[in-house]
């Protein structure tokens, strides 16, 4: 088995004794890390196609998120029955699709970040932190310009509205991640010929 | 600003090793490689001293500052 091998089995036995620094611990798991990516008989999944895959999650999530939100103004006003099965069809389709995405990840074996993509995530990260901001001011905005909901007597704020908010902060703020790193992850053109 | 000059192509050529290859020796991908061979990143001390491990060389020979 590809997790038993005789190297990641002695890293392991290394990474139990007790006289080791953090950062020593640390390269300890990476090579662990490598050296389990390089032994597993499954098909590669490459730091950017783990973004990719995140990223469309992220966009699922704000998918069902919006089109929830859509749907039940609708729905309140007009045919319940039909927008209310329309809203669960799209939310079945967006969670099946973000499951398959899962499924695509844990059934490949996931390349390890090495440090410029771990350092270029953090980039990401870092820039990808006042996405989920701007949505939420944004939301408010049309929520109070657009709807004119400000003064309204039947406005109200329900738990599936903060579902709805929380979803689509959470699908932007991984949107925004993985399309940054995907963004600062371009390759450079390599005049070599291989590969 | 000192910019980063490296002989590491000439290194893997003189070797005659591919970008995969050495990427799979220093345990970094080899997008990562690219970019060194570019110029466009600045490997850590580890990194810059697993490459010239590799090439049996210091870590002068291969990576350099130049104004």
């Amino acid at each position: 088995m590809y997790r038993d091998n005789n190297k990641v089995r002695e890293l392991y036995q290394k990474l139990h004794s007790k006289n080791l620094t953090r950062a020593e611990r640390k390269d300890i798991m990476e090579e662990i890390k490598r050296e389990q990516y390089r032994t597993d008989p499954r098909k590669p999944i490459s730091q950017k196609g783990q973004a990719v895959c995140n990223a469309i999650c992220g966009l699922l999530l704000m998918v069902c998120a919006i089109v929830n939100e859509i749907i039940k103004g609708k729905a309140l006003s007009d045919n319940y029955t039909v927008y209310r099965t329309i809203a669960n069809l799209v939310f079945a389709t967006a969670l099946g699709a973000a499951i398959v995405m899962v499924v695509i990840q844990t059934r490949r074996k996931n390349e390890p970040a090495d440090e410029l993509s771990k350092e270029l995530m953090f980039k990401a990260t870092s820039y990808a932190g006042a996405v989920p901001m701007i949505v939420t001011w944004l939301v408010g905005f049309i929520m109070t310009i657009i709807s004119d909901s400000r003064d309204s007597e039947f406005f109200s704020v329900n738990s599936d509205d903060m579902m709805a908010l929380l979803l689509l902060m959470l699908g932007s703020y991984l949107t925004a991640k993985n399309t940054i790193y995907l963004w600062l992850d371009r390759t450079p053109a390599s005049d070599d010929e291989e590969e | 600003m000192p910019e980063l000059k490296t002989r590491l192509k000439e290194l893997r050529a003189a070797k005659n090793m591919k970008q995969g290859d050495l990427a799979e020796l220093v345990g970094v991908r080899r997008e990562t490689i690219i970019r060194l061979e570019k110029g466009q990143y600045n490997p850590s001390l580890k990194l810059a001293m697993d490459i010239a491990a590799v090439f049996g060389v210091t870590v002068e020979d291969v990576f350099s500052f130049e104004e």
